[in-house]
């Protein structure tokens, strides 16, 4: 039963994941990333931070 | 991850370098230290968390004083002092060691605010040790300090986690533990970064001022949509601590006997209420739904006929398209000759576009939607009188359904009345605390209902702004390229939002599974713990007709809460087993060290924990005293003992009572208390097997 779910809950993140824009897709990847590296330091400096990066990074997207 | 050992350094009551290596193998994996109260146990437990995080328990007395007293007092003005914790872990198949050091020169009597400095090396396979950068960001990647709580275990302080107001502090340790917490921030960061974005674009000259305009609203909105936030949070907080005291009050009632039995009466009708209420919004939405894809039917009762009339009317004029028969086509083909006269030779323009037509001919398409319409505009009324039945069924179960609530919230209230007639003060009085207490509940709804529906509001005023950004001429081709990063931008947050509740929901329900599972391993109640929705610990008595809250003794309470940390601790190693940590959850194998967890639990629950602890992780490290743990504990603890150690506790007084001053385990004697010692401290002793 729980693995059955396990599974439906997988395909649900699936079909949201190749859904959405390629763009769209990159920058998930590209904020999970950055937050990753962030998380150690407070909300609002990782805030910050993610902004200005995620805002540079984005430049790579046509 | 596995603790190997941890060395102290004049830290805390520890005077000199004192070292301890702790069980590892799987069938013995329980090491336990047996000290005295006060005797250094809480200290070693609070020298993990400083090792790890440079943090001490809240009740930790004068938490500045690092190095040893003993060292301190007596050494010389101007001497350099140190204070240490060296752990040495292993973590998915490297070895670490992680040193946390304080230096100070005795100056005074008191130590100086402590500057902590944490080293981590990793040691490679030659033995050398290679110097980990960032120590603190790869120590809580390693184990976060969120967890740690989780890990690192007080037995005093555990129980609280099975309080209504600890929904937020599991929420946070399920987050963290499946790596959501950074998901989590992703989802709440990237609005921020559209809206930088934003501030990027240039419009056309007249539009820059609008433009200009319309981003300072999107910045104010922004604010009160979180001044909307922070009231919502408040008020679900305060809505926690009155659940909480409804909760316990309602409890109280069972356990009055004046009151017990209607106060059942009163789980069940409450808890009746609480389906029909459901119930009944299932069947509202249903009506709803039903009304937004056949409402229109209900306008349409002459339309049928009217068109049915006209078309029937078109026909009879001839004013439909004939039929063009393809065999007419066929004929004229044959005869090679059109009934114009025009010759219809092969390859001609003329043959050919009869040929065209040829295809064409018969509209069937035109028969087969004439036909089709016709039964779709006949059967209008009969759906019509489908939806109508459909509709009042519908309304007469929920008019039912409200009738059954009023009777129930009716029954509820005279309950109230009843009990409040009852001669018992006692129980008058917590009947009235109860209705205040649902009262300041009852407005605290209200709050987060104002919030939530403000919070709506200024999200369509948001969306709106939006648009009209949108809709603004930009410039040039650079504000182009960064309205398509906005989207991509948003797109991504919608996203992550809805992955985020699917996993959240989705590890709240193997959590739930597994504590389940824990826990009727080892309670020997018949109650079901259950973990919420909302991520609270309930326990729930299910042996009479109806589901109620189960009284919770501090027993019980111990069990849920250690069947909660059983619980994450497999979740992370199933995580890692089954590869889960997908979005970089922390997954892995992780030991806890537990500190008073058999402290004011009688010998069946001593038994029922000491029995459980051992299967709770691969590496369990106890701090108990004699007292606590008792024979029972030790008993059951042996088949799992893989090393002991006795933290003996010296003293220079000499006035101590009731001092057990030796502790006999294994056949051997170890001293336990030393009274009228040459120092004040702890110091470790292993013991034989």
């Amino acid at each position: 039963m729980t693995n059955k779910m396990d599974q439906q809950e997988i395909e649900r993140v699936q079909q949201i994941l190749t859904k959405i824009n390629p763009n769209a897709y990159d920058v998930i990847r590209m904020v999970l990333a950055l937050e990753w590296e962030n998380l150690h330091k407070s909300e609002a400096l990782a805030r910050n931070t993610v902004r200005d990066e995620m805002a540079k990074k984005v430049e790579g997207i046509a | 991850m596995k603790f190997l050992s941890v060395e102290l350094e004049n830290f805390r009551p520890y005077q000199g370098t004192q070292k301890i290596s702790f069980a590892r193998d799987p069938e013995t994996n329980v090491t336990v230290l047996w000290a005295t109260n006060g005797g250094g146990k809480t200290t070693l437990l609070n020298a993990f968390t400083w090792a790890l995080y440079g943090e001490l328990s809240a009740d930790v007395e004068k938490p500045d004083q690092l190095i040893n007293t003993t060292v301190w007092n007596s050494a010389d003005e101007g001497t350099p002092l140190t204070a240490s914790v060296t752990v040495e872990f292993e973590h998915r198949g490297d070895v670490y060691i992680l040193k946390r050091s304080v230096y100070a020169s005795k100056r005074g009597v008191i130590q100086p605010r402590p500057r902590p400095e944490l080293q981590l090396w990793r040691r490679e396979r030659g033995g050398n040790l290679e110097q980990v950068l960032n120590p603190s960001g790869i120590l809580n990647q390693m184990l976060p300090a969120r967890l740690s709580r989780f890990f690192f275990v007080n037995g005093e302080r555990i129980e609280a986690l099975v309080r209504h107001d600890s929904g937020e502090d599991v929420r946070e340790a399920v987050k963290t533990l499946l790596g959501l917490e950074a998901m989590e921030r992703a989802v709440d960061h990237l609005p921020k970064v559209a809206e930088k974005l934003r501030r990027g674009i240039k419009a056309e000259d007249a539009s820059q001022q609008m433009l200009d305009d319309l981003l300072g609203k999107m910045e104010d909105t922004e604010r009160m949509v979180q001044e909307q936030q922070r009231r919502r949070n408040g008020a679900e907080k305060e809505k926690k601590h009155f659940d909480s005291e409804i909760q316990s009050l309602n409890l109280k009632m069972t356990q009055l006997t004046e009151a017990k039995e209607l106060q059942k009466e009163r789980y069940r009708m409450e808890d009746q209420l609480r389906r029909i209420r459901t119930v009944r919004q299932e069947q509202e939405e249903e009506r709803a739904k039903l009304v937004g894809t056949s409402g229109f039917l209900g306008f349409l009762p002459a339309l049928p006929g009217k068109i049915l009339a006209a078309c029937e009317e078109l026909r009879e004029r001839g004013e439909l398209p004939a039929p063009l028969k393809r065999a007419f086509i066929d004929d004229l083909l044959e005869r090679g000759q059109c009934i114009c006269g025009t010759p219809l030779t092969g390859g001609s323009p003329h043959r050919t576009a009869l040929e065209h037509w040829r295809a064409r001919a018969g509209l069937a398409e035109v028969e087969a939607a004439w036909n089709q319409l016709r039964g779709t505009v006949e059967s209008i009324d009969e759906q019509r009188t489908r939806m109508h039945e459909a509709l009042r069924s519908l309304d007469e179960r929920i008019a039912e359904a409200q009738e059954e609530q009023r009777r129930l919230e009716h029954g509820i209230d005279e309950i109230g009345n009843k009990l409040k007639r009852l001669p018992s003060e006692e129980v008058l009085r917590t009947e009235e605390k109860l209705d205040a207490a649902k009262l300041d509940r009852d407005e605290k709804v209200a709050a987060i209902g104002a919030a939530i529906a403000e919070i709506q509001r200024l999200g369509s005023v948001k969306e709106g702004l939006k648009n009209q950004i949108e809709k603004l001429e930009v410039k040039d081709a650079r504000s182009r390229r960064i309205r398509s990063r906005i989207m991509a931008v948003e797109e991504a947050s919608t996203a992550l939002a809805k992955i985020l509740e699917i996993l959240s929901q989705g590890v709240r329900r193997r959590l739930d599974a597994r504590i389940q599972e824990l826990y009727r391993q080892v309670s020997f109640k018949s109650y079901e713990p259950e973990l919420t929705p909302d991520f609270e610990l309930e326990l729930w008595d299910s042996s009479g007709s109806e589901r109620i809250p189960a009284p919770k003794s501090t027993g019980e309470n111990m069990l849920l809460a250690l069947a909660f940390v059983g619980s994450l601790i497999g979740e992370a190693r199933e995580g890692q087993e089954n590869g889960r940590t997908f979005i970089q959850g922390i997954g892995g194998d992780f030991p806890v060290v537990m500190d008073a967890v058999f402290g004011n639990l009688d010998d069946d629950y001593r038994k029922a924990i000491a029995d459980f602890l051992p299967r709770l992780a691969s590496q369990v490290v106890i701090l108990t005293s004699k007292a606590q743990a008792g024979e029972i504990v030790e008993q059951e603890l042996r088949p799992r003992l893989g090393r002991q150690y006795v933290i003996t506790a010296h003293t220079t007084k000499t006035d101590v009572s009731s001092v057990t001053e030796k502790l006999t385990l294994n056949g051997n004697t170890y001293p336990y208390q030393v009274v009228g010692s040459d120092r004040t401290g702890a110091e470790f002793t292993e013991v034989r097997n």
